[in-house]
This record gives structure tokens, sequence and C-alpha cells, in this order.
């Protein structure tokens, strides 16, 4: 086949060929086609024939490649969807080759969990959940004031939410445990930094820190100390108020405490360790005890 | 670009485009039979196409806009591609010619390229008035050939006197005829059906040989007007034929027109530069109505969104319709695309 006549081509046109023959799904074709094209490097940077350059290489199991031309370039939004096609099924293929079996919905969870979108086929926003964002929020704000939603509230936040109340209940049980677990780790983490500090008063200054501060702040819960293990969030939040439909319905911010467990008087969903270490330095400097920003 | 004479055989008729795919002369009476297998298109999609039209005839109600996806599948499962064309400075120049635009764009001479233009419009026009009823359906013009035809009933048309049946083009009752129709009556639009039937007919008999609705002399004229417009245009429609023949040759490929034109000047057009053979008449579709991005929507409808879709055309209303199908869109600026775009199907990349 000559070369000359690609010559002919201007960028546009290559880039129409490269589409229709990606929507043709004609990737022999489309292959024959990159092959022919002229080293141009202006060309070969346009996004279409990127693309198409990717499509082949996945076609050909040559996931390396495909790998380096989805990370070399940022795409355009509307190219993402397809592209990160390609990545997750080209980790997946891989995967499955090295188990020997196809790859479950759980396993396919942990590829992608190892094998991250690159940012330049992915804008950063979270992959799609199972429920919608509107029925996510209505949880999250539930939980925030309580995470223990009675058979009845649940029902209601089934309701609200468009979901079963099983599903309103897994997610709430599945959401305590993962802030359990978030809160042990964070705790894991900073023990570890206080280990590394000027220990012994820390444990003391800590004993009486919550006094010290929690004068300042409106919570009227008895927080633990950072020492503490705290085992449930339920020990830190103060009793719910009165559920029911209108508080379903004008969820706010609630004046309650947040439903991060965070062993510091001051709720909000700020870093533990933030407030860990504004503990410490209120302590220390208990002039400027309020004006640590504990509540972020 | 490099003027291909034997497309433009301006020695014997005027239409005749000789292909390896042309049907028979006794073409003439397959369009009332409807069968496939005499069926005078060279495109193999005919027969799906029918069946399309008759689920159309068949639908209730004025649902013009809701055409069902074409689900005799059978031959559809071979159509992979189908080229969408626009047919002014794409296939032919003609607008072009008249407002002196592509004179001044190649340094021709404008008085006698604004000349050929003019000849050219009023045969279309007289085309258009004389035989396809011109003048009775500018008010009420369709965007398909087949839109009005569920009003039709069929009746024998071959004594009907068109002349004297009292239908107006302005609608019955005053208003506007052109839209849905409830207010022309049930009586005006079967009237208008037989139009539009009698158009089809006419178009089907003389889509090889448009020599045959002229006088001779006039017949004569077309064949110098149009040798003239394609010395003029550098061959412009030679070399766009190329595409569309390589197109049609092809049992998996389909051409389809739309054009910003009203529907019965087009097919006048289509007519008069000899693109008959090339276009089914159920493949040409009016976008004046409804604009190009409703009608590429029809026509995704029509043939599934299994096939892939590309777009030929000069810019302005067809770019932006394929940007928002997501449909490929190869540009027509000069010659060189024409050319390039021969090339990209003869080499196998379209």
């Amino acid at each position: 086949m000559s070369m000359l006549p690609t010559f002919g081509f201007t960028q546009e046109q290559v880039a129409c060929v490269c589409e229709v023959l990606q929507q043709g799904g004609n990737i022999e074709r489309l292959g024959r086609f990159l092959w022919s094209l002229p080293a141009c490097e202006h060309l070969h940077k346009n996004e279409s024939v990127l693309k198409a350059k990717a499509v082949v290489a996945f076609h050909r199991g040559n996931f390396r490649e495909l790998y380096k031309i989805l990370e070399s370039h940022q795409f355009s939004p509307h190219n993402h969807a397809k592209l990160q096609q390609l990545w997750l099924k080209a980790h997946y293929i891989e995967a499955e080759k090295l188990r020997g079996r196809p790859l479950g919905a759980v396993g396919k969870y942990r590829v992608r969990r190892k094998f991250p979108l690159p940012r330049s086929i992915w804008d950063g926003e979270e992959t799609s959940y199972c429920f919608k964002e509107k029925s996510r929020s209505v949880l999250r704000e539930w939980y925030a004031h309580n995470p223990y939603p009675s058979p009845r509230e649940k029902r209601e936040l089934a309701e609200a939410t468009g979901l079963t109340t099983t599903q309103v209940s897994n997610w709430f049980k599945n959401r305590r445990q993962r802030d359990r677990a978030a809160e042990a780790k964070e705790r894991e983490n900073s023990e570890n930094s206080n280990s590394n500090s000027h220990n012994p008063l820390a444990s003391s200054l800590n004993g009486s820190g919550k006094s010290v501060l929690g004068s300042s702040e409106d919570e009227k819960t008895p927080s633990g100390t950072p020492d503490h293990s705290s085992s449930s969030p339920a020990l830190l939040l103060s009793p719910p108020r009165p559920p029911g439909l209108p508080s379903l319905h004008s969820l706010g911010h609630p004046p309650g405490p947040s439903a991060v467990p965070v062993p510091v008087p001051g709720g909000g969903g700020a870093d533990p360790l933030q407030h860990h270490h504004g503990l410490q330095d209120s302590i220390l400097n208990p002039m400027s005890a309020n004006l640590v920003d504990l509540g972020s | 670009s490099s003027t291909n004479a034997s497309l433009i055989s301006t020695s014997s008729t005027i239409a005749n485009i000789p292909t390896a795919a042309v049907a028979s002369i006794s073409n003439q009476f397959a369009h009332l039979k409807r069968d496939p297998s005499t069926s005078p298109s060279l495109s193999q999609t005919t027969p799906s196409k029918d069946a399309d039209d008759q689920s159309r005839k068949n639908m209730t109600g004025k649902n013009r806009g809701k055409r069902k996806a074409d689900t005799s599948s059978s031959q559809d499962s071979e159509l992979e591609r189908v080229f969408l064309w626009d047919l002014d400075e794409t296939i032919i120049i003609f607008h072009s010619l008249l407002t002196g635009s592509y004179a001044q764009k190649y340094g021709k001479d404008p008085t006698v390229v604004i000349g050929s233009g003019l000849t050219m419009e009023e045969m279309i026009f007289e085309v258009a008035d004389t035989h396809l009823f011109f003048n009775d359906l500018e008010e009420c013009d369709q965007v398909h050939v087949e839109d009005v035809a569920s009003d039709d009933n069929g009746q024998d048309l071959s004594n009907y006197s068109f002349s004297t049946d009292g239908f107006s083009g302005s609608g019955g009752s005053g208003s506007h005829g052109s839209s849905v129709g409830v207010q022309g009556g049930v009586d005006w639009m079967r009237k208008l059906a037989f139009r539009y039937r009698k158009v089809r007919e006419i178009y089907d008999k003389h889509k090889s040989n448009v020599g045959g609705l002229l006088s001779p002399q006039r017949k004569e004229a077309l064949q110098r007007l149009r040798a003239e417009i394609e010395v003029l245009t550098d061959s412009w429609l030679g070399t766009a034929l190329k595409s569309l023949l390589l197109i049609q040759s092809r049992k998996n490929c389909v051409n389809v027109l739309i054009t910003t034109t009203q529907l019965v000047p087009a097919l006048a057009k289509v007519l008069l530069y000899g693109l008959g053979e090339i276009f089914p008449i159920e493949n040409i579709y009016s976008a004046t109505k409804i604009g190009k991005e409703s009608c590429f929507e029809r026509i995704v409808s029509r043939f599934g969104k299994k096939v892939t879709y590309v777009v030929i055309g000069d810019g302005r209303d067809e770019e932006i319709a394929a940007k928002q199908h997501n449909m490929p869109f190869w540009r027509i600026t000069n010659h060189g695309d024409l050319v390039s775009l021969h090339q990209a199907l003869e080499l196998d990349f379209l």
C-alpha cells in the first residue's frame, strides 16, 4: 500500500476516519490506517488519533502500550467514559490471567483499588455508587444526627430515599462499621505520633483537656479523650432530636454533634489528628484555646 | 481533480450514469409493484426501505414525527455504513453559482457563472412547477415523500385530473395547511397524498432519464448547461460522483441525501443534475421544516444504531447536527476534500 495518499489527508480527515472505524468496530482497518499515517508529531498528538491507538492497542492485547497512551495525554471529558472502560477491562483481563479464573465483583473491585484511574482519563469524581447522590445525602444527613435509626425511622428513610428498609439498614450498619474502623485507624496513627512527642505530659494534659475546652463549646457531650478507645460512636453523641418526618425534611446543619466520633468536644468532621494537635496546643496555651478552630 | 468524462456523458442521454449496476430500462413499472426483485434501484437496501414505507403507510394518525426503526432487519443486518450527504456545495454547485461566490473563490468569470446558475435555477423551477406540483405543494412542504402516504387511499390515478380536483395549496380551511393537516380536512389531505404519490411515480420513472420530462430543445439545453457547469466547476459533480458510486457499489453502504432545499425543488435538482440513480426517492429528506438535527434523528430511527453514520457536507448545519449525534463529519470545502474522500473510500478507510 502506497504511503502517498495519506499525506493528502488533513488532520480533521484523519480524525474522521479514526472515528468512523472505531464506531464501526473495524479495528483491523483502523490499525492499518494508523500504521499508514506519516510520522508527524502533531498528528500523533491528536486526540482522535490517540484514542484510536488506544483502542487498537487494547484490541491487540498490547496493554503496556495502552496504559502508556492513556496516561500520557490529557483527554477531553467526552472521551473519558470509553477510555476508562479500556483501562479497567485491560486490568481485569490481566488480573484474570494471573488468577487463572474469571474475576467476580469483589475481584474487580480490588483491581480498581489497585490500579486507580489516571487523572488523564478521569476527572476525580467518585465512580458510580449504588445509590443516587440524592439518596446518599439524605442518609448522610440523618446519620449525622443519629447513626441508630429506629425501625420506624428506617421505614421513613426508605420512603424518603426510594430504597428498601433493608438497604437503609445495611447502609447504616456499614457506615457505622466504617466510621469505627476509620476512627480506630486514626487513633492508631495519632498514638504513633504521640509516642514520638512529649509523652508523659500528653496523657495528663489530655486528661484535663476536656474540661478546659468543654466549657467553651456548646457541646454537652462528655467526650472521650484521645487515649480512650471509644467503642461506639453513640456514646459520644447526645440523644437525638425527636425523630419523625419533620426532621427528615428539614435536615439543616444539626446542632447536635456530628457523626464523626472525634473524641474532642466540638464535633464537625474535622480531621481527628488535627483536633489532637489543637487540643495540645490549646492546653499549652490556654489563652489561645478559644482561637483554635476545633469545630471545623 | 481529474475530469471523468464518462460519468458525465454529454453525448448520450443526459441523466444516464453508466455503472455496472444499472437496472434494466423496464424499471418504469416496478415502482407500482414494490417487489424487491424488480425494484428499480441500485441501492441494495431498497427492499428494507420499501418495508419501511409500507409500515409507514399502515400507521394511523399523523404521527409523522415518530418513525419506527426499520425492523425488517434481515436486509439491514448487512448494512454497516450510512453516508449522510448534503446537496448544495457538497455534491453539486448551485447556490454559489448564483451568488457569485464560486466565481470569486475560484477566479471564474462571474457573468458566465451567474448566468449558468440562473439558467439552471429556471429549469429547476420549471420542472418542479410543471411536473411535480410545486405550485400546489409549496405551502405544504414535507420532509419526506412518504410523509403524507397515510392519508392516501390507494385509488388508481391513471385518469385522475389534478388540475381540476379543487386542491388549493394553502389548505382548505384558510389556516396554513402545511402542519399536522387537521385543518385541511380529510379530503384535502387525500388530494395532497395523491400529489406526493404522483411525484414519486414521476421521479421513479425519470430518474435515469430526466430528458423524458423535457422537450427536445430543453433537453438539449440541459445537456449543454450541465457540461458548461461541469467545466466551470472543474468537474465538481464528477468528483463527488466517484465517491457516491463507490459507496453505492458496496452492499453494506448506503447514500442518503439531506438538503435544506424544499423537497419538491430538491427532487427537481436531483433529477436535473443526473443524481436520480444514486438517490432513490425514499432516501431524500428535506430539512427545511425541521432542521438537520431532527432529520438525522429520523434517519437514525430508520436505520438503527448499529450502523455507523458518516456526515458529509460543507459545514454549518450539518456539522452541528453531526456533533449532536456524535457522528463523524467529513468537511467539503474544495475539490481536494472530495478527492480525499474518494481516496479514503478506495483505500477502505471509510
